[in-house]
C-alpha cells in the first residue's frame, strides 16, 4: 500500500541515535577512521566537535558500537552534570564497584590505582559543554593519571571553543571537526538511508533539484533535514490518503517540500 | 494534527512574497525599456517614413522631371530605361530582335532630323533609343504605338510626359539650363540650349550655342547639323554648306550628308 510506503519512509528519518542508522559518506567515514586511529594511540584525551546536528552524537554511537567488544568502553548520552554522581558512576561502570555513600576526587583516585586494564579504559562523552567547568577540570586530571581515556563531544559555538581551548588545549589530544553535508553527500546521505529501510521507490523520487532545494532550507544539517523529511513524507500520506492524484510518483514536489519546512519552521511564512 | 488547507495556503503565500521582487525588477526594466522606447530618437524609423513616403510613381516624376534638363546623347541610358520604360515594353523588342537585322535606315534618319524640332518627338525618339535591342528596322509608327500604350498602362507617366510638354515651352527653363552650363560648361547642355533656341526659332542664340558646344567637343553631330540649320534659317547657306562639307571631310555623318543635300537641293530652307 502506497500510504504505509511513505509511512515508512518517514520512520526512516525519525531523530534518534542508532547506530545501525549510521550512514557512511566519504568525508564522514574519513574522520570516523581518524577518530578510531585516535582511540588506539596513547591520547589521553580526544575532542569530537561541530555544529548541532552535524552527527558528533551518530559518530560515538558508532565508535561505542563498534570497539565495545574490544576494550572496556562506557558511554553517557546524558550529561551528569553532578561531581558525585559522575565519579560514582564511572567507579561502578568501570571498576564494577558499587558506589559509597560519599565519593570524592581522592577517594576516586585511590581506587583507580587498584585496577588495571589491558587497554586503558575509554569513557565517551556526548554533550560536554554541559558539564561544569570544574568538572571538566577533574576530567581533564583523570585523563593525565592515564588511569581512562575519554573521547568528549562539543558544539562549536564561541563560548564552547573557549571552553575547549582554557581545558584541553595544553592536553595531547586530538580534535575532529564534523561539518554539515554538501548537496551531493546529502543526496546520497537521503537515498543510502531510504534504500537501508527497503524504500527503494522513494529513494528514487529525488534528484539533484530536490535535494538542493533541501540543501538550501537545511544547509546540508542533518539533523534538520531528516525533521524536514519527516514532515514531508507525512505531508505525502497525507495527500496519498486525501487526494492522491496531487502525488508526481516519479519526483518529489519542491512544492511539498516547501510546505514541509513551513510546518517545521525552516521557512518563516 | 496536519492542516494541509493551512499549509496550502501559507505555501502560496510564501511563493508570492518569494516572487515579489522579481516581479517588481522585472516591471522597472519593463518601464524603463518603455520610457527609452518612447524617448529615444528613432533615426531608422524617420528613414523608413522617407522610403515609405517615396513611391515608385514619385521616383519616376523626379526621374521625368530631370530629363528636359539633359540633351540626349548626356543622358546615361541605362538609367532612363530602368526608370521609364516598364517591363511588358522591354520583353516585347527582345522577342522580335531574334527575327530582326541591324541595317540603317534613311527612314531612321529622317525621324531623327524631324526629332530636332519638336521636343516631344525627340523625347519619344528617346524612349525609342532607351528600350534596348530596339532595331532600326522597327519603324517610327511601331515606336509611337508603344510609347503610347505606356502612357495607357501608366496613367501617371502620361500625366508627366503633360508636364513636361507645357514646360518645354516656357523658355524660364533654359535660364536654368544656361546657368548650370556657365558652371560646368558641358557640351550636352550648351546643345540641348542650341535645340531649344532653334526651335524657339531664335537662330542667332542657336548658332551661337552650337558654336561653343562645337569648340568643346567637335565630334557632336547633332551641333554640327543644328549650326548648319541655324546658318541657313540666318541666310547663310554658302557657310552652312561650306561648314558640312568641311565636317563631312572628317566625319562619315549620315545626318551631315542628307542636309547637305537638301540644303544644296533648296529642300531646306
Amino acid at each position: 500500500m502506497k500510504s504505509s510506503f511513505y509511512l515508512s519512509s518517514k520512520e526512516v528519518f525519525l531523530d534518534v541515535v542508532d547506530a545501525k542508522e549510521y550512514v557512511q559518506l566519504d568525508r564522514v567515514s574519513t574522520l570516523y577512521q581518524s577518530l578510531k586511529d585516535s582511540v588506539k594511540k596513547p591520547l589521553k584525551m580526544i575532542l569530537l566537535y561541530g555544529k548541532p546536528g552535524t552527527g558528533k552524537s551518530m559518530m560515538l554511537n558508532k565508535l561505542y558500537e563498534d570497539i565495545k567488544e574490544q576494550q572496556k568502553v562506557v558511554m553517557y548520552h546524558t550529561p551528569l552534570v553532578d561531581e558525585t554522581e559522575f565519579l560514582k558512576s564511572l567507579a561502578r561502570d568501570i571498576y564494577g564497584v558499587r558506589p559509597f555513600e560519599e565519593l570524592n576526587f581522592t577517594q576516586f583516585n585511590e581506587l583507580s590505582e587498584h585496577y588495571t586494564f589491558e587497554s586503558t579504559p575509554l569513557v565517551l562523552l556526548d554533550e560536554a559543554q554541559l558539564y561544569s567547568t570544574s568538572l571538566m577540570e577533574k576530567i581533564r586530571l583523570i585523563s593525565d593519571a592515564r588511569k581512562i581515556k575519554f573521547v568528549i563531544t562539543l558544539h562549536k559555538t564561541e563560548k564552547e571553543d573557549i571552553i575547549a581551548k582554557e581545558h584541553f588545549q595544553t592536553r595531547i589530544w586530538e580534535s575532529l571537526e564534523l561539518h554539515n553535508a554538501s548537496p551531493s553527500e546529502l543526496k546520497i546521505y537521503i537515498q543510502k538511508k531510504l534504500m537501508k529501510n527497503n524504500c527503494f521507490d522513494v529513494a528514487n523520487m529525488f534528484d539533484n533539484k530536490n535535494v538542493k532545494c533541501i540543501h538550501k532550507i537545511t544547509s546540508g544539517n542533518y539533523r534538520d533535514t531528516n525533521k524536514l523529511l519527516d514532515s514531508l513524507f507525512s505531508l505525502y500520506d497525507w495527500y496519498e490518503e486525501n487526494q492522491p492524484t496531487k502525488i508526481n510518483y516519479s519526483n518529489i514536489s519542491t512544492k511539498y517540500i516547501e510546505m514541509a519546512a513551513i510546518r517545521t519552521g525552516f521557512i518563516n511564512a | 494534527m496536519l492542516n494541509v488547507h493551512d499549509l496550502e495556503r501559507r505555501w502560496l503565500k510564501y511563493k508570492i512574497k518569494s516572487y515579489l521582487p522579481l516581479v517588481f525588477s522585472l516591471f522597472g526594466f519593463l518601464i524603463i525599456a518603455i520610457i527609452l522606447f518612447i524617448y529615444l530618437p528613432k533615426g531608422n524609423d524617420v528613414l523608413e517614413k522617407k522610403d515609405i513616403n517615396l513611391s515608385l510613381k514619385e521616383e519616376i516624376l523626379v526621374a521625368k522631371k530631370s530629363i528636359p534638363t539633359v540633351p540626349v546623347k548626356a543622358i546615361p541610358l541605362p538609367e532612363a530605361t530602368a526608370i521609364e520604360v516598364p517591363q511588358n515594353t522591354m520583353t516585347k523588342p527582345t522577342e522580335n530582335s531574334s527575327s530582326l537585322t541591324l541595317t540603317p535606315s534613311l527612314h531612321f534618319m529622317d525621324n531623327i532630323e524631324d526629332g530636332l524640332n519638336p521636343y516631344v518627338d525627340e523625347h519619344k525618339n528617346l524612349q525609342q533609343l532607351n528600350t534596348p535591342s530596339v532595331s532600326y528596322n522597327q519603324n517610327y509608327t511601331d515606336a509611337t504605338e508603344t510609347s503610347s500604350s505606356i502612357e495607357v498602362e501608366k496613367p501617371t507617366i502620361k500625366k508627366k510626359s503633360t508636364l513636361t510638354i507645357t514646360k518645354n515651352k516656357d523658355e524660364s527653363d533654359l535660364k536654368d539650363v544656361i546657368r548650370r552650363f556657365k558652371q560646368n560648361k558641358n557640351p550636352a547642355l550648351s546643345l540641348f540650349i542650341a535645340k531649344r533656341y532653334y526651335e524657339l526659332e531664335q537662330y542667332q542664340n542657336s548658332y551661337n550655342y552650337a558654336l561653343m558646344t562645337n569648340e568643346i567637343d567637335k565630334n557632336i553631330d547633332d551641333s554640327w547639323i543644328i549650326f548648319a540649320k541655324s546658318l541657313v534659317k540666318l541666310g547663310q547657306h554658302e557657310l552652312a554648306v561650306l561648314t558640312l562639307k568641311s565636317y563631312l571631310k572628317t566625319t562619315k555623318s549620315t545626318q551631315a550628308d542628307i542636309l547637305l543635300r537638301k540644303i544644296e537641293a533648296g529642300d531646306f530652307k
